[in-house]
């Protein structure tokens, strides 16, 4: 048996040597594809982590104490008795604000910030203090280690280090969540080094390395002597996200370029099975069992998957890492934004690519396995429709199930799985109706232009051998398409209920007390609020005022008895509240449902004294609340009185006529036009990332079909070489298999269209409801669509002008036919 | 022996049946001929005869063998120990050499002869293309490694399909000869198919395959 197996296997590897292109085209798809997968994947965990460390708070927002006047500084000492007294959460901060430079004299920025890491007695710092002194025993001799955010870390990364105005060298910067931007931090005793001494650097500040309670900061402030100040931590305006709507839209990315990849790979294999299907049948007449010529199979094509992926995993890593200074400055500059290079999890990478590739094995398996115990005549292997009642029957048991399963998702991971229903479902009915559509074509194509006809005729048996190929980029586009009306929906629901929901002129950000606030703007609406639970899960509380133009600003989905003014009435008066979609859908909660809210504390956390107590009250309104992570309640601002949990953010109607001076020593005003033109940069601040990858994964489908049409391009030379007999041109024949293959293309793009708007809706209306608890509704834009159809057909046409340029097709009267 | 009683085959795509409640016997160590028109199902009742095809109908003997096979892995046996057939369209491994082409199907069963594959070889004349690969053969030499391939393992039975179809007349009498004295001195069964009436006129049992029946005069 052994020896049988290595002999049919010798034979199948001289087979490879003898016509170098099957095995040479299997390993660049499989490079292609394993490179695709992991260069996806790992800038899905770069703009991952990039993601975290834009929501990790800077730690120099946080409370911090300072000199209250300019002639008695923060010193030494101060810092000491603070943390005598028990005050261990401050650590001192010092700053050198001189210009630095990189070892090539070219200038990188100009401040060092030396931070008393060894004091701060948090995870965080600790992880830093033992990576600073790693670095620093490792680089003793060239300088010490730095901190800084990742996106500054990119900035800073100076071959040779960073050259302070006091000679000393940084040798390496260390990308941390949690810094400011254009800051390098250093330990505080590496900072302190030559000229720069306590006395000419003294103490900037002590920041308080964690977030401090209201007690623990009137503890603090109790025991601070009279030159010194606590400032409270900084409650600037946050950049906002759509992080878990982003991070899903990342994993799908990663797994529809893994699906995309198996078929890759499995197109790739059942290719070179076809092409060796004749020598296959041959083995079999000669007495070579089916399982052992499989086994054989399998046996080199496990030799090229053990080569090739590893290969192509890490040559995506290397391809990620040589754009992450790009990534990473096009982060930073155009999104606002931080991409961190990715820790190279090479075993985990390899291991999903060996996944798909086995998994595709394991499927190539299945399907040859049948074929081949009937090869033994080639009219028994030869590819043959199934009749049309079949055809039917099948296809209307795929659509009803995927339907049902579209239908029945009631679960996030149902939801998933509906999707994925939608594209495979798709994709079988393309095997299954790709070689009709193509006869249809041909009826169409009068006899009489020659060309035209033959290119459709052929279509109809290429059709069947690039089926697999068609299905990679039928994924491919039905994803970007059901991605691109997914994203443009949101995107228009989200500017059109910001537009509504922003109703002032504009607002004020401040981080002075309400008392203040009211004092100097009396009738500013000032927005309240507070934590609460129902059913032992968290609930945020808002207030909202009742005023006509508040009414206006809130759209509600539904309002009881479809009755706005007594909706608003039992608001007002605290008889009812507004939930958002996302309270709704979590509770299960309809109109009119009666729900018992636990006590509501003020501010953020559940604890202290409570400012209302528990209470029931009846849902009088929902409203969409794109975005919000959180289960909401809306209620009015009369049941925040005494006014506790002020969030800092007061609208402005009339106020706007105060005089700027009064304005601005309150707090920062934005225009509700810029505040909803910074959301909106968000927005696609997020979504251009996926975009970049959906288009990746377009290319890699594409790079896949152009590899179909080469394997296929080698079996057409006979036909070819006919042609070209019959006095066709070449340039001719390079444009009629152009047209034969953009055709496949025309095709998939038709039958993608509407593919792609279901899984829009699947995305909106069952992805998004139950993974987000919101959905909007679904706005089909044409230019969308033509949009992602014609940047699909132009990335295969641009990826096909390779191949079907190269061909020379010339006259050879000894070429047989292929089997 | 072989015994073919009553088999019939037709094609999904075909009106008629090609094979048509057909019957025949061959003795061990005999030959017989097969002659017909072109489609006539020539070829159709050797695949049938090799088990690489089922009939719809009827049963085929050979030896102690019943066809269909009872399982793929008989089928197998039978081929790589029993069988040899000489394809129209050669089928060589146009990536190996002759000497492996020929020796192949010995490698398989685990007897490989070196003696008596160069033996046949020179009855061939093929020796001197030991070492050219499969794919740099005339249309001649290809035939001629074919029937060393379907020969080189001594087998019992032999289906040649058009053994010498794309053979000169001198080489055609050559190749021939050396096919049915092969045969005789092995006692394999020769079941040939051919356009040829030289060929055919050696075998000791002539047949012509009409409307899809075997008979004993032309028509």
């Amino acid at each position: 048996m052994i020896n049988r197996l290595r002999l049919v296997l010798i034979t199948l590897l001289k087979l490879a040597r003898f016509k170098p292109w099957e095995p040479v085209l299997i390993i660049i798809a499989l490079l292609i594809a394993t490179g695709g997968v992991s260069s996806v994947w790992l800038i899905n965990e770069g703009a991952r982590q990039g993601d975290i460390a834009s929501q990790t708070p800077s730690v120099f927002a946080n409370a911090h104490i300072t000199a209250a006047h300019d002639d008695i500084p923060l010193t030494r000492n101060d810092y000491v008795s603070l943390r005598r007294a028990g005050f261990t959460e401050w650590i001192a901060l010092s700053e050198d604000t001189r210009p630095l430079t990189c070892a090539d004299d070219s200038g990188v920025g100009k401040q060092v910030d030396g931070l008393d890491i060894i004091g701060a007695d948090t995870q965080v710092a600790q992880s830093w203090l033992v990576t600073s002194e790693r670095y620093s025993a490792s680089e003793a001799t060239t300088g010490i280690v730095a901190f800084a955010s990742p996106s500054t870390a990119a900035r800073y990364a100076c071959p040779g280090g960073i050259i302070r105005k006091t000679g000393h060298t940084i040798a390496s910067v260390r990308a941390v969540n949690g810094l400011p931007d254009d800051v390098l931090v250093v330990p505080i005793n590496a900072f302190y080094t030559g000229q720069v001494t306590p006395k000419t650097h003294p103490l900037t500040a002590l920041l308080a390395i964690e977030n401090i309670d209201p007690e623990r900061q009137q503890a603090v402030k109790a025991v601070l002597p009279e030159h010194l100040q606590l400032e409270q931590a900084s409650t600037t305006l946050s950049k906002g996200n759509l992080s878990e709507s982003f991070r899903l839209n990342l994993w799908a990315m990663g797994v529809l370029m893994a699906v995309v990849a198996l078929f890759i790979v499995l197109n790739a294999m059942l290719l070179m099975y076809r092409s060796r299907l004749s020598v296959a049948v041959r083995l079999r007449q000669m007495g070579v069992s089916a399982r052992l010529l499989q086994a054989a199979l399998l046996a080199e094509l496990a030799v090229y998957c053990l080569i090739s992926t590893p290969i192509g995993v890490i040559a995506g890593l290397y391809l990620t890492r040589q754009l992450t200074p790009v990534l990473q400055q096009t982060f930073s500059a155009l999104f606002d934004s931080a991409f961190i290079s990715p820790a190279p999890f090479l075993v985990q990478t390899i291991s999903g690519a060996l996944l798909i590739t086995f998994v595709a094995l394991s499927i190539f398996c299945v399907i040859t396995g049948r074929q081949l115990t009937r090869a033994t005549a080639t009219a028994s292997v030869r590819f043959s429709e199934w009749p049309l009642k079949w055809r039917i029957a099948i296809s209307a048991a795929i659509v009803l199930v995927t339907g049902l399963l579209v239908w029945l998702a009631d679960t996030t991971l149902s939801a998933l799985v509906s999707v994925a229903a939608v594209l495979l479902g798709g994709s079988a009915l393309i095997i299954l109706w790709l070689p009709h559509l193509t006869r249809r074509i041909r009826d169409l194509v009068p006899p009489r232009y020659v060309l035209p006809n033959y290119v459709a005729a052929s279509a109809i048996t290429l059709s069947g051998k690039t089926r697999l190929a068609v299905c990679a980029f039928f994924i491919a586009l039905s994803a970007n398409i059901g991605m691109n009306v997914m994203t443009d929906s949101f995107r228009q629901a989200t500017e059109s209920w910001l537009s509504q929901r922003l109703s002032a002129p504009a607002y004020l950000y401040t981080e002075q007390s309400y008392e203040k606030v009211a004092a100097t703007l009396p009738d500013a609406q000032a927005v309240f609020r507070g934590t609460t639970s129902m059913a032992s899960r968290r609930v945020t509380v808002r207030s909202f005022p009742g005023s006509e133009s508040a009414r206006q600003s809130l759209a509600l989905d539904a309002v009881i008895n479809n009755d706005p003014e007594q909706a608003w009435q039992d608001f007002t008066r605290g008889k009812a509240v507004f939930v958002n979609q996302q309270f709704a859908l979590t509770f299960n909660k309809k109109i009119a449902d009666t729900i018992a809210l636990d006590a509501v504390y003020p501010g953020d956390k559940s604890r202290g004294t409570p400012s209302l107590a528990s209470q029931s009250y009846q849902i009088a309104g929902i409203y969409p609340d794109y975005g919000n992570p959180d289960t909401q309640v809306l209620l009015p601002v009369s049941r925040f009185a005494p006014a506790e949990g002020f969030s800092g953010v007061v609208a402005l109607y009339d106020e706007t006529a105060a005089s700027e001076a009064t304005l601005s020593a309150l707090g920062e005003t934005y225009d509700a036009s810029k505040l909803i033109a910074r959301s909106m940069q968000t927005f696609d601040r997020t979504f251009v990332v996926t975009d970049a990858l959906n288009i990746s994964t377009l290319l890699v489908a594409g790079l896949c079909f152009a590899i179909s049409v080469s394997v296929l391009m080698m079996d057409l030379r006979p036909q070819l070489s006919v042609l070209r007999a019959l006095g066709v041109h070449q340039w001719q024949i390079k444009l009629t298999l152009l047209a034969q293959y953009m055709v496949f293309c025309l095709l998939t793009a038709l039958l993608a269209v509407p593919f792609g708007i279901l899984l829009a809706w699947v995305f909106i209306s069952r992805v998004n409801r139950y993974a987000f608890y919101w959905y909007y509704p679904m706005d089909i834009t044409l230019s969308v669509l033509m949009q992602s159809v014609f940047i699909s057909l132009v990335v295969v046409l641009c990826v096909l002008l390779l191949p079907v340029g190269r061909i020379k097709a010339n006259v050879d009267l000894r070429q047989e036919a292929a089997v | 022996m072989i015994n073919i009683n009553a088999i019939s085959k037709r094609y999904s795509h075909a009106d008629a049946p090609v094979l048509n409640n057909l019957s025949l016997t061959v003795s061990d160590g005999n030959s017989v001929s097969i002659r017909g028109a072109s489609g006539s199902g020539k070829s159709t009742l050797l695949s049938l005869i090799a088990g690489f095809e089922s009939p719809d109908s009827g049963s085929i003997t050979i030896g102690s063998q019943t066809l269909p096979f009872s399982s793929e892995k008989n089928a197998d046996i039978f081929r790589r120990r029993e069988l040899g057939v000489i394809f129209q369209s050669y089928n060589l491994i146009e990536c190996l050499n002759v000497w492996d082409n020929i020796a192949f199907t010995c490698r398989l069963k685990g007897n490989s002869d070196d003696s008596y594959q160069l033996h046949i070889m020179a009855l061939l004349g093929i020796t001197h293309l030991k070492n050219k690969p499969a794919h740099q053969l005339s249309g001649g030499e290809q035939q001629r490694v074919a029937i060393s391939r379907a020969l080189v393992h001594k087998p019992t039975l032999v289906l040649a399909d058009e053994p010498t179809g794309n053979l000169d007349e001198d080489t055609s009498d050559t190749v021939s000869d050396a096919l049915y004295s092969l045969c005789r001195s092995l006692d394999t069964t020769l079941v040939v198919v051919t356009h040829s009436e030289d060929v055919a006129r050696m075998a000791t049992q002539q047949c012509w395959l009409r409307h899809g029946q075997l008979h004993s005069e032309p028509a």
